[in-house]
């Protein structure tokens, strides 16, 4: 096969793919591009940012991931100094990294390569994230480098065996409580290298306030715990250059979806205290027949209502590129319940989202709904077992 | 309004529990909806009623997206903008019979394959230059001359494969590979577009390459 005819054949690629960036590719790129100059010129300060960054992530990592263990952190404020790096690209940036003896763990990817930046403690659970790209909030640019996010989660320690440390040395210029629901907040300014803000802290566990300096490895807090499924943690970290700091405003906007998200996060968990899911993570919704059953959250799409194999209603929400949120057991009599999918002849197209609390159904007869939770992989799976097209497009007709 | 878009590397790397029970985000991307313009579906009526609305509701809502692709393939700011009229026009003489259920996708193939056929025609082709910038060779690595897919049926089970290798892949990876082989950008827009140097844009180009091809021969191609 010549690669042009590749080339060709990759033009039918899953609509989701192409459309994933529509949004992105048709904004001048100058606003997505970071200025090449700005690259250059203070190329040392970003990537060490950077570097802090990720090596602070990994710094919290394995202090989480080892409660009791916190001896073997070297002294941060000996290795962990943005302002003793002399040089982060490269084979240099590595070697540096190397030094830093996280060992007892397995870091995927090197310091340089935003293609792949996940820690793994042994157990392989995820509790790192660290994203170089990201959109902000202002002024919906994407793609500079200077700003990284990393959360931790975990769905099985509790919040007495961490503690959250500083990622290096620096002055506190903000300490408070945000909200009842995302807890205090945390601003260190890195020596004008960078700053790191640490979000859902427990407020009763800050030991520091604003003007105080911090050296690199100190406890200052302690997470704030919200349950999900567990004893969980999530403390939202966020590292950025020096080129846009983190003022106070920045948790007020955080808070506004961070505050959202843990809602949504709680709210998922009482529904888990209220009935185990079974196996298959099914959440059964205890009601009786006829009651509204609303969208768990927005929704990118419907893109299947419908009788499954047992003849009850089930609807099916594309929540993003990847999950899809299965409701079952609905009423098929509700007379719009069929009318969710878009129908071509009609003149409906997609995109077909639907909001949170939005109705998605009733309840039906046997008062016995439930949701789940599947991702793309295993909804083919699922969709296949109930005959469902896996692609919208392959239920309001094919793309031509 | 805000939508909070999830990232998948959750399911990648949390445990099974975990899995099931919770989707956390593990990197929250905010951003925000688009101004408001005419529905996909009004534009399509219009194009159904003969309304020359069309093309001017057309060329607000899918003309900045229709011109990149036609500069990614022509690198020229004339040719992509009479590319790009041209294309309306296309889609003026197309719809109806036609009625395309995601109107941007529709324009943006229209674009490539109007661009692409300009590209060839013109002097730069016959130069030796355009396809190989576009990645044509590139994907050498992905492919052999002597595979063949015949018939439909086998080119759906192929780009059903790519498909698929693709959702499995990292946000970087995924979005690069599209960037580069759907949206024909070039190595410096992948850079810029996620903030990296062109060399780290090819090695990671380079690598999902290798990675495609070893996910292909995977599935049975035997490539």
């Amino acid at each position: 096969m010549r690669s042009e005819e590749f080339f060709n054949i990759l033009d039918d690629m899953d609509e989701r793919l192409v459309s994933e960036i529509y949004e992105d590719v048709q904004r001048p790129q100058k606003l997505a591009a970071v200025p090449r100059d700005r690259k250059r010129l203070p190329g040392l300060l970003l990537s060490g940012a950077a570097c802090v960054a990720v090596i602070a992530a990994a710094a919290v990592l394995v202090r989480f991931a080892l409660p009791g263990r916190t001896a073997w952190l070297a002294p941060a404020s000996a290795n962990n100094s943005g302002s003793d790096i002399s040089e982060c690209s490269g084979d240099a940036c590595r070697d540096w990294f190397a030094k830093l003896h996280f060992t007892p763990y397995k870091t995927v990817g090197s310091v340089n390569d935003p293609d792949e930046k996940f820690a793994y403690t042994p157990e392989q659970s995820c509790i790192v994230n660290y994203s170089r790209s990201y959109k902000s909030v202002e002024d919906n640019k994407s793609g500079t480098a200077d700003n990284s996010t990393v959360i931790f989660a975990d769905s099985h320690w509790s919040s007495g065996d961490f503690e959250i440390i500083a990622a290096d040395n620096g002055t506190v210029i903000f300490a408070g409580k945000i909200s009842d629901e995302y807890g205090s907040g945390v601003i260190i300014d890195h020596n004008g290298m960078a700053y790191t803000a640490y979000g859902s802290l427990d407020p009763d566990s800050v030991t520091v306030s604003e003007g105080d300096t911090i050296q690199g490895g100190d406890v200052f807090a302690k997470p704030k715990v919200f349950g999900c499924g567990g004893n969980s943690v999530i403390t939202i970290l966020e590292f950025k250059s020096s080129a846009s700091p983190i003022t106070e405003d920045y948790f007020k906007e955080s808070c506004e979806d961070g505050c959202e998200f843990i809602r949504f996060l709680k709210n998922r968990y009482d529904e888990v205290v209220q009935g185990p899911p079974d196996s298959y993570g099914m959440h059964r919704i205890t009601a009786d027949a006829g009651s509204e059953i609303k969208a768990l959250a927005d929704a990118n799409e419907v893109i299947y209502t419908g009788t499954d194999s047992d003849g009850s209603g089930m609807a099916v929400v594309r929540y993003n590129m990847y999950i899809y949120i299965v409701y079952k057991g609905l009423d098929t009599s509700f007379p719009d319940f069929t009318a969710r999918v878009p129908d071509p002849i009609k003149g409906e197209f997609l995109p077909n989202e639907i909001s949170k609390g939005e109705t998605i159904g009733y309840v039906g007869d046997s008062g016995d709904a439930y949701w789940f939770v599947l991702d793309v992989h295993e909804f083919e799976a699922f969709a296949k077992e109930n005959n469902i097209a896996t692609h919208p497009l392959d239920i309001v007709g094919k793309h031509e | 309004m805000l939508y909070i878009k999830i990232e998948r590397e959750i399911f990648e790397c949390a445990d099974p529990t975990f899995q099931k029970y919770l989707f956390f985000p593990l990197s929250l991307i905010i951003y925000r909806k688009g101004d408001v313009k005419m529905d996909d579906s009004e534009i399509i009526a219009l194009f159904l009623a003969r309304d020359e609305k069309a093309i001017s509701a057309s060329s607000e809502k899918f003309g900045a997206y229709c011109k990149t692709i036609a500069r990614n393939i022509l690198k020229n700011e004339e040719e992509a903008e009479d590319c790009v009229n041209a294309v309306y026009l296309k889609a003026w003489e197309s719809i109806p019979p036609k009625n395309p259920p995601v109107l941007s996708s529709y324009l943006g193939k229209l674009t490539k394959h109007h661009a692409l056929n300009l590209l060839k025609s013109s002097t730069r082709a016959k130069r030796g230059g355009g396809a190989a910038e576009l990645g044509f060779e590139e994907l050498e690595e992905c492919i052999s001359d002597k595979f063949s897919v015949e018939g439909e049926l086998e080119r759906k089970e192929l780009i059903d494969a790519v498909n698929r290798f693709l959702f499995k892949c990292s946000d970087i990876k995924r979005k690069a590979f599209v960037l580069r082989y759907w949206y024909c950008a070039d190595i410096s827009y992948i850079a810029n577009y996620f903030g990296i140097t062109e060399n780290n844009a090819m090695v990671i180009l380079s690598r999902i390459r290798k990675k495609l091809k070893e996910y292909l021969i995977k599935e049975g191609f035997s490539i």
